[in-house]
Parts: C-alpha cells; sequence; structure tokens
C-alpha cells in the first residue's frame, strides 16, 4: 500500500511540474485546493437485510490543482488533477489512494451574468485499495449546462456516463463473472445553490443513476435471491469470510443538501447530508444514508 | 475673459443606517448657474483591475470622459457593461491593451467581467465637476467651487431611498467651508461568492 501511495504521489508532483512547464502566459489561471472530509456512511455494504448494513465513519483528504484557461471571450479549458485519499475507522480494507484527471472545455453561450453556459468534460482516475478486489480505473464522460437565474439562485444539470473497471475478477461460482467492480452507469445529476449572501450558501442536489450496483452479503443470503440477478459475484473479505459482493443492475436516486459557509476568501466550511435509495432487479432494495462535514480550502 | 472666483468647499461625512462610516458613495454639487461649470483638467479617470476586483469599486468622472480600464492582473479580464448611460464590452485582454472608453451619457454605469462574474464596480458619470467619493472613513472633500448656489446629492450603490431624495441647497460663498453629513438607509449587500470551492456534490 506504502509503495502504491509513494507512486501515486511521485506521479501527482510530475504531473503539477509538467504542467507548469507547459503553461505559463497571462491566459493561464492555476489553482489549488485543499479538501478535507469527515463523514459517515450508515450502509457500507449497500445491504437489504439488517443483517447485512454495516456503517463506518471515514476520513477523506483530497488535493486538486491545475490550470483554467480562457480560450477565448466565451471558451475556457480547465485541467485538473486530484490525489486523494480514505481512511476508514474500522474496515480499513476500504482504504484507498486515488489518482486522477479531468479535461473540462466550457462555453459561456454570451456576455453577462445570466447567460448560461455548457461544457463538456472526461476524467479518469486510479484506484488502489488496501483490498486489491475494488482496485482499477475509474473513467467518465460528462455534458453539463447551467445558468444563473437570479443574482442568488444558479442551477445546473449534468449527464455523465462513468465506467469503472476491476484489475482483479476472481471467479467464485463457474460460469458467472468474478468482476465485481466492473461497473457502467448512467447518470443524470441536477444542483442548485441558493446564495444566503456572498459567504453563506445552501446546495440542493439530485441524482438519478442507472446502471451497476454492488451489494455485498456478509451472512449467506437464505433466499439466494442474487443468485438469480446478479451479474458477477466475488468474496469481499473485507467485511467477513463469508462476505460475497454482488453486482446487480439497479436505479439509485441521491437526495442532497449542503449548508457551507466561508470562513475566509480561501475556506470554507461545510455540512451536508445524503439520501441514497437503490432498487436493484429482483426486488433488492437498500438505503444509505452519509452525512458529512467538509472543509476545502483554496490557494 | 472672466475670472472664476474660487470660493469654498464642502466637507461630506456620510454613514449608514447603522451609524457606521460609509465607503463608495458619491456626493455631487451641481451648480444652479451652469456658468459655475468649469470643465476639470488633465481628467484622467482610471478603474483598475486587482487582484479580480474592480478598483476603485466606485469612480466617479464628469460627463464626456474617457476612462481607462488597465488590467494589473497577471490573468485576462472581459469587462462589460448594458447599463443605459453606456453599453461596452472590452473583449478579452491583459496589460494596458484596451483603449479608454468615453462616457458620454450622466448616469449609473454598472461593470462586470465576462470571466469572473463576482467581479462588480460601478462609474458614476456626472454632468458636474464638482463631486468626491467617500473613503473608508465615510467623509470627503469637494474643492475648489465658485461662489455661487449648489444642489448637492448622496448616490450609494446600496442606497434605498432615490438620489433625489437626499438634495440639500447649499450657498457657496467666499472662504467659507461647508460641512454636510447624510445617513443613508441601505438595502444589504450582496456580492456573488468569489469562493467557488466546495460548490458541487462530490458523488
Amino acid at each position: 500500500m506504502l509503495s502504491k501511495c509513494t507512486r501515486l504521489i511521485t506521479l501527482s508532483f510530475a504531473y503539477v511540474y509538467l504542467s507548469t512547464c507547459m503553461i505559463g502566459d497571462a491566459s493561464a489561471e492555476g489553482f489549488l485546493n485543499l479538501d478535507a472530509k469527515l463523514k459517515y456512511d450508515n450502509n457500507l455494504t449497500n445491504a437489504e437485510h439488517s443483517s447485512d448494513i454495516v456503517g463506518d465513519s471515514l476520513v477523506v483528504a483530497a488535493v486538486n490543482g491545475g490550470y483554467y484557461i480562457q480560450l477565448n471571450d466565451f471558451d475556457s479549458l480547465r485541467i485538473q488533477g486530484e490525489l486523494s485519499g480514505e481512511a476508514y475507522n474500522t474496515f480499513h480494507g476500504l482504504d484507498n489512494v486515488s489518482l486522477g484527471a479531468n479535461l473540462s472545455l466550457k462555453r459561456k453561450w454570451g456576455l453577462g451574468l445570466y447567460k448560461p453556459w455548457s461544457a463538456l468534460s472526461v476524467s479518469a482516475a486510479r484506484l488502489d485499495y488496501s483490498n486489491s478486489l475494488r482496485d482499477g480505473w475509474l473513467y467518465q464522460a460528462q455534458i453539463s449546462a447551467g445558468k444563473r437565474i437570479t443574482e442568488r439562485w444558479d442551477i445546473w444539470a449534468d449527464i455523465a456516463l462513468q465506467k469503472r473497471t476491476a484489475d482483479n475478477a476472481p471467479e467464485v461460482d463457474p460460469g458467472v463473472s468474478g468482476a465485481v467492480f466492473d461497473l457502467i452507469n448512467r447518470i443524470f445529476k441536477l444542483d442548485a445553490v441558493y446564495a444566503f449572501n456572498d459567504k453563506t450558501f445552501l446546495t440542493l442536489g439530485y441524482q438519478l443513476r442507472y446502471g451497476d450496483v454492488v451489494s455485498t452479503t456478509i451472512h449467506e443470503s437464505p433466499t439466494h435471491v442474487f443468485d438469480l440477478v446478479t451479474t458477477a459475484v466475488a468474496l469481499d473479505p473485507i467485511f467477513g469470510p463469508e462476505a460475497e459482493a454482488y453486482r446487480i443492475t439497479g436505479t439509485t436516486q441521491i437526495f442532497g443538501a449542503r449548508i457551507s459557509t466561508a470562513l475566509s476568501t480561501n475556506s470554507v466550511l461545510g455540512f451536508e447530508y445524503q439520501r441514497h435509495i437503490t432498487h436493484g432487479n429482483g426486488n433488492i432494495n437498500y438505503y444509505n444514508s452519509t452525512p458529512t462535514l467538509t472543509f476545502s480550502y483554496g490557494f | 475673459m472672466a475670472s472664476q472666483v474660487y470660493a469654498g468647499e464642502i466637507r461630506i461625512s456620510i454613514k449608514d443606517g447603522q451609524g457606521q462610516m460609509l465607503e463608495d458613495a458619491v456626493v455631487t454639487a451641481t451648480p444652479l448657474d451652469s456658468k459655475n461649470i468649469i470643465k476639470p483638467k488633465n481628467n484622467k479617470p482610471v478603474v483598475d483591475q486587482v487582484s479580480k476586483e474592480f478598483l476603485p469599486h466606485v469612480v466617479p468622472v464628469y460627463i464626456n470622459s474617457l476612462v481607462s480600464f488597465p488590467n494589473s492582473d497577471n490573468i485576462r479580464h472581459h469587462v462589460y457593461s448594458f447599463s443605459p448611460a453606456k453599453k461596452f464590452e472590452l473583449p478579452l485582454y491583459s496589460g494596458t491593451s484596451a483603449a479608454p472608453v468615453l462616457f458620454d451619457k450622466p448616469g449609473i454605469v454598472t461593470l462586470g467581467c465576462n470571466i469572473h462574474d463576482w467581479m462588480l464596480g460601478y462609474i458614476y458619470v456626472s454632468e458636474t465637476p464638482y463631486f468626491v467619493r467617500s473613503e473608508k472613513d465615510g467623509k470627503g472633500l469637494i474643492r475648489s467651487l465658485p461662489e455661487g448656489e449648489y444642489v448637492v446629492k448622496v448616490w450609494h450603490p446600496q442606497m434605498i431611498d432615490t438620489e433625489d431624495s437626499t438634495a440639500r441647497r447649499i450657498a457657496i460663498s467666499d472662504a467659507v467651508a461647508a460641512n454636510l453629513e447624510w445617513q443613508l438607509s441601505l438595502k444589504p449587500a450582496f456580492k456573488l461568492p468569489r469562493n467557488a470551492v466546495g460548490k458541487g456534490f462530490g458523488y
């Protein structure tokens, strides 16, 4: 794990160095942000039955930076790299480090505060977990559009296609794929921000995801319902010796709200709450609640 | 050629509704006798862009002034205004490459930057050359006023009442400094958030 972290950190520094060499004129604006989160997920296993449900708290630390390049009067390009890590309180097998890059091309459709904008972005991230079952890559292509409605209300929507590939696909059941974390999802997001003043904001978010979800059973399922609907299965030792992770097709709705306040011109403190509601094939339904305390610092 | 008698000055003091000294109020003194309007010399007003803000936030200028918009940031800005008093656009530029803009109609010109939406500034285009912007201590001084009668008014970006409601008539005579004070009721200050850190959800 440590050697992986070292490699990732070295790569991230190399990325920042190369970016600095490539872009340095007045059209490029550098940015660097630090994020820290304290989060709790009451259903880490994405499980339906109470005997399979476990929760845990985690600490998230991330640094992202890059360049914002104004290409012409209305088009801009953002090149961003991010290094982040998650450390769980109990389930250390979920501890992970990720290194990713994002490229986003944005157009503002006219002159003025209330003109709409649209953006096309692609990203890729390497995921490295303590337990290698979840190691892999995460790719995303996204189309976004937004508009400031009033001085205080700002809204935007995203449509994304997300693909995650797993390095490891150990087959448990003959004839059934072991690539539980090979996932494809189609995502629709809608966000709105209300500014109470120039320091305090309320963000409301809705997300609809359709595609693959992973649900883990800690104990053998008495109904064997997963056997009928799963598209992949693997042992998931993070949650116990009998735990099995199943990939099924499902729809997840996420409702979120966050209140955040600027502590200074550089820092923002926030609290957010998300409720995830997932309906999977085979009438497998599960729910997650994730309260999160966030702190961001922008240089 | 008739010689003008420069008689006096007006010392102003502006407070907000809570009694705090108020910056960025523009006080104008308009002579009732238009012969007392003397065109200012070496009038080269500047609205700079520093750390992604317009500086000063409020700039009073005399009508038909050419205003320069240097960009002191090391990034480019795209300055514009939709205000009836002056619609203009300075496409993406850096340094001092933008040509000065002529402000030939009286009124308030609201400035924005199309790249950095939170940037907000005001140019007050005055029909009289006698004006001042209040400093941080809420004070200002209008100098070199010819002898005569004036209507003095106050404007501030956040004021609730109209500029006309602040009007006072005052006579300026030889070597007399007038002291005028106003207390303005203001709308709550609101500025677009500059800090986009943590804006979206990290789903």
